[in-house]
C-alpha cells in the first residue's frame, strides 16, 4: 500500500432505528471522533446530501493551492493559509456512514444506494439473516464493509474497521497532491518499506492531519492542538546538494559533514519557504527503511505563528461537539 | 434426469398439479389423527360395545334381514386390541399405527360393505354406510382412508359373492340413489378432512414461525446489552481506583458472558424451530471432534457444570450430516442433561454427565448418560414429540424432536433409557460413512 498523500480526521455517522443501540454505540466509538447519530434515514440522507457540494469547494480550494504553486508561489505557506481560513469546518466532513440494514422505513442498502455524490465509505450492520445479502452488496461495490450486528466483539470490529477506512486515501486528494511531487519522490514513497516507516512516523507523532509534497520534499503536518510540524525528506541522493547549500550558508565543517553523511538535516527550504528571518538550524536526521538508505528524515517544528493554532485545533472542535446525542 | 427436469417445469407451470403434489406426497403421513394413548382406548371400547350394542339392536330390537353373531364378537374382539396398553400406550410407533390401520379397515370397509350388501342395501344400511365414510375419514389421514374405503369394499364385495349368504342384489332402481348417497358422503368427508390436516399443519408451522421470530427479536436488545459491556469495560479503565476498575471489569465480563449464552441459547432455539424445514445438506463430521468442539464451547453455567463433563472416545467414526445440526443436537442433549442434574439437586462430581464415542456392530454411537432425574417410564414413548415436555413450565418441547428430527436425517437412529430418579442414557447410532 502506499502513502495516503493528504489525510484528515473525518466524522463518523451512525443509522440505526433502536435509539438504545445507537447511544450504546456511541458510547463505546473512541472519544476522538466526531461521531453523529441518527435514528431516521430521511435526516440522515438529508444530512449527507448537503455534504459532497462543500467538499468539492473545498477539494477545489486545493487544487488552486497546486494551480497557484505552479505559477511560482510557494506551497508551505498557502497550505497553513488554507488550514488557518478554513478553521475547524473541513473536520466535520463524514468520512464513514455506518448504516444498519434492518429498519422499519427504509433498509440500509435503500439509503446507501441514495447517497448518490456522496463520497465516503459505507458500512452495513447485518443482523444474523443478512449475512448472505452483505455479502451480495460488498460484492456488488455498494458497501465497503460489513459487520455482523450480534457479533460478540463488535466494538473492536467496528473500530477497526471504521478506522481503517478512515485511514484510507482519498482518490481525489491524491491525485491532486500527487502533483507537487517529482517521480523520484513519488517512486520514494511508493516503496511499502517506506510507506510503512513513514506511516508509523505519522502514528507515532499523534499528527491528525498531514499532508505530502515535494517542493521542499517533506510532510507538514497538524497535531490535535493546532501545532505544525515538518517532517523534512531527504532522498540520499540530494544529500551532497544540501551539504553544499549548508557549506554556501556558512555552517562549519562538521555540520556539513554530517548532513553529507545523512546524520543532519537542515531546513533551509522551509525557512525560506516562510519568509522568516529565523536562521535554518539543523536537526539529527534518521534513516527511513531500506537499505542502503534511499532516504533521510529530519522533524522541525512550525513556529506558532505560523500555526493555525489551538482556536481552530481538532481537539477544539471535539470539545465543542458536546455530548454525542441523537439527531431528531 | 431430462424427464425429472421436465417433470419439473411442467408442475412449475400447473399450480394444481402443485398442489397435488404438495397435498399427496409431501404433507407427512397421520395414520393416527390426535393421537393420545386416552384417544386410542376409547375408540378401541367403542368398537367392542358398538359391535355387541349393534348385533342385539339389528337382530333382536330392531331385526334386519341380515345380522351375523360370530363376524360381531370377531369385530368386537378387534376393538380389544386398540385397549391393550402395548398398543395404545405410545400411538406414535409404527406397530401401534400399523394395527390401529389394519382393525378400522377391517373394521369399516370391511365389515360395513359386508353387512350393506347382506341386507341388499336397504335404508338403515345405506345410512350407516354414509355414517361408515364420515367415521373413517375422522379417524385416519384422508389417503388411507380413500385407499382403505376403495380396497375394502372390494375386498368385501369379492369376499360376499365368495362365501356370503344368497341374498337379493340391491335393487335396480335404488343404485342411482345409493351412489349419489355414497358420492355426497364421501366428498365431504374428503374436504372437510383435507381442510382439517392443512389447519393442523398451518397452526404447528406458524407456532414454530412465531418462536423463531420471538427469538431473533431478542437478539435485537442483546446486542445493545454487549454494548453496555463494552462501555463499562472502558469505564473500568478509565477508574484510576484500581479495586473500583477490577470491579467494574467483573461486571463487564458477566454481561458478556449473559449474552454470549444468551445469544447460544438463541440460535438453538432457532433451530429447533425449524423443524418442519431443516436444510437437507450433509458433510463429513468427525464424531469425536463434534463432541470436543460443543462441550468446549458449550456455555456452562457454573464451572461446576462444566467440569462434570466427561468425555470418553473409545473409538473415533465419521458419519454424514450437517455438522452444525448435530452440534446443535448435543447442545440440546447437554443443556437437558444439566436441567436435570440441577433438578436432582446434584453436586456435579466429575462424570455426572458422560459423553462416549464408540463402535459397535459397524455402527457409530454418541452415548450420553447423567446421573439426573431421569424420566418416568410412562413419559418415554412420548418425549421425542413436537411440543411435549416433561417440565411443562420451562420447556417448549422441541427440543428432543428436533433431535430425532436431525439424527434420522442423518440415516441414524436416537433411543432413550432411563427411569424415574436413576438418571437417563440417551443413544445416538449412525451409520459410518464410506471412505
Amino acid at each position: 500500500m502506499s502513502l495516503a498523500l493528504y489525510r484528515r480526521p473525518g466524522g463518523v455517522i451512525f443509522l440505526d432505528d433502536d435509539r438504545d443501540y445507537l447511544e450504546m454505540l456511541a458510547e463505546v466509538m473512541p472519544p476522538d471522533w466526531y461521531v453523529r447519530l441518527f435514528l431516521r434515514p430521511v435526516d440522515c440522507i438529508e444530512q449527507l446530501m448537503q455534504e459532497p457540494a462543500r467538499w468539492e469547494a473545498d477539494a477545489w480550494t486545493q487544487q488552486e493551492i497546486i494551480n497557484r504553486w505552479r505559477e511560482g508561489a510557494a506551497l508551505i505557506p498557502q497550505i497553513l493559509r488554507y488550514w488557518r481560513d478554513d478553521g475547524s469546518a473541513r473536520f466535520a466532513f463524514t468520512r464513514v456512514c455506518v448504516v444498519d440494514y434492518a429498519m422499519p422505513a427504509m433498509s440500509g442498502l435503500r439509503v446507501l444506494s441514495e447517497l448518490t455524490g456522496w463520497s465516503g465509505s459505507r458500512v452495513l450492520l447485518t443482523g444474523r439473516a443478512d449475512e448472505q445479502l452483505a455479502v451480495s452488496a460488498f460484492n456488488r461495490g455498494l458497501i465497503e464493509q460489513f459487520v455482523p450486528k450480534q457479533s460478540t466483539d463488535i466494538r473492536l470490529r467496528l473500530n477497526d474497521a471504521i478506522q481503517s477506512l478512515r485511514q484510507l486515501a482519498d482518490a481525489r486528494h491524491q491525485q491532486t497532491w500527487r502533483a507537487t511531487l517529482t517521480r523520484e519522490q513519488h517512486a520514494l514513497l511508493c516503496d511499502p518499506a517506506i510507506a510503512k516507516a513513514l506511516e508509523n512516523l505519522i502514528l507515532r507523532q499523534g499528527w491528525i492531519e498531514y499532508v505530502v509534497i515535494g517542493a521542499p520534499f517533506g510532510v507538514l503536518a497538524l497535531d490535535p492542538k493546532g501545532g505544525v510540524s515538518w517532517l523534512q525528506l531527504e532522498p540520499a541522493n540530494k544529500l551532497p546538494e544540501l551539504a553544499e547549500m549548508a557549506a554556501s550558508q556558512g555552517w562549519d565543517a562538521a555540520t556539513v559533514q554530517d548532513i553529507r553523511d545523512g546524520k543532519k538535516l537542515i531546513d533551509l527550504e522551509l525557512q525560506l519557504a516562510l519568509g522568516t528571518r529565523n536562521k535554518a538550524q539543523p536537526r539529527p536526521a534518521h534513516a527511513i527503511a531500506g537499505e542502503p538508505t534511499r532516504l533521510f528524515a529530519a522533524l522541525f517544528s512550525v513556529h506558532d505563528d505560523h500555526s493555525p493554532g489551538f482556536m481552530r485545533s481538532y481537539e477544539r472542535f471535539i470539545a465543542t461537539r458536546g455530548e454525542r446525542k441523537l439527531q431528531d | 434426469m431430462v424427464r425429472s427436469a421436465r417433470f419439473h417445469v411442467r408442475l412449475a407451470q400447473h399450480p394444481l398439479l402443485q398442489w397435488l403434489r404438495k397435498e399427496l406426497m409431501l404433507a407427512p403421513l397421520e395414520p393416527i389423527l390426535h393421537p393420545s394413548p386416552w384417544r386410542l382406548w376409547w375408540l378401541g371400547s367403542t368398537i367392542f360395545s358398538g359391535n355387541a350394542l349393534f348385533a342385539w339392536i339389528w337382530s333382536v330390537w330392531l331385526p334386519q334381514p341380515y345380522e351375523s353373531l360370530p363376524l360381531r364378537v370377531l369385530a368386537s374382539l378387534l376393538g380389544c386390541i386398540l385397549m391393550t396398553r402395548r398398543i395404545n400406550h405410545d400411538p406414535g410407533n409404527r406397530l401401534a399405527q400399523w394395527v390401529f390401520g389394519l382393525v378400522f379397515w377391517l373394521e369399516l370397509p370391511v365389515l360395513f360393505t359386508w353387512m350393506y350388501l347382506g341386507n341388499s342395501g336397504n335404508a338403515v344400511w345405506l345410512a350407516t354406510m354414509a355414517a361408515m365414510v364420515l367415521i373413517y375419514y375422522h379417524v385416519t389421514d384422508w389417503r388411507l382412508a380413500t385407499l382403505g374405503t376403495v380396497t375394502g369394499s372390494l375386498l368385501a364385495w369379492a369376499l360376499f359373492q365368495w362365501l356370503g349368504p344368497v341374498v337379493p342384489p340391491v335393487a335396480a332402481d335404488q343404485r342411482a340413489v345409493h351412489a349419489v348417497v355414497f358420492a355426497f358422503a364421501w366428498s365431504v368427508a374428503l374436504m372437510l378432512n383435507l381442510s382439517s390436516a392443512n389447519l393442523r399443519r398451518e397452526r404447528l408451522a406458524s407456532t414454530l414461525a412465531t418462536m423463531g421470530i420471538m427469538a431473533h427479536e431478542l437478539r435485537t436488545p442483546l446486542s445493545t446489552a454487549a454494548l453496555i459491556g463494552d462501555a463499562i469495560g472502558l469505564e473500568a479503565q478509565r477508574q484510576s481506583d484500581p479495586t473500583r476498575a477490577l470491579h467494574l471489569d467483573k461486571l463487564a465480563l458477566r454481561l458478556h458472558t449473559l449474552v454470549r449464552n444468551m445469544n447460544h441459547q438463541i440460535d438453538m432455539q432457532i433451530a429447533n424451530a425449524k423443524l418442519l424445514q431443516l436444510p437437507r445438506h450433509a458433510e463429513r463430521v468427525s464424531a469425536a471432534m463434534l463432541v470436543h468442539g460443543v462441550v468446549t464451547a458449550y456455555p456452562y453455567p457454573s464451572s461446576h457444570q462444566r467440569e462434570c463433563v466427561k468425555v470418553l472416545i473409545h473409538r473415533d467414526f465419521t458419519f454424514r450430516a450437517s455438522a452444525t445440526q448435530f452440534s446443535q443436537v448435543l447442545d440440546n442433549l447437554i443443556k437437558n442433561a444439566l436441567h436435570s442434574l440441577m433438578a436432582a439437586d446434584s453436586r456435579y462430581p466429575e462424570g455426572a454427565l458422560r459423553i462416549e464415542v464408540g463402535l459397535l456392530r459397524e455402527r457409530g454411537r454418541i452415548v450420553l448418560s447423567d446421573d439426573g432425574m431421569g424420566i418416568e417410564a410412562a413419559l418415554l414413548p412420548q418425549i421425542f414429540k413436537p411440543f411435549f415436555s416433561s417440565n411443562r413450565g420451562t420447556g417448549h418441547g422441541l427440543g428432543l424432536a428436533f433431535c430425532q428430527q436431525v439424527v434420522q436425517s442423518a440415516g441414524g437412529s436416537i433411543h432413550v433409557k432411563s427411569d424415574y430418579a436413576v438418571g437417563a442414557t440417551f443413544t445416538i447410532e449412525l451409520p459410518i460413512a464410506s471412505v
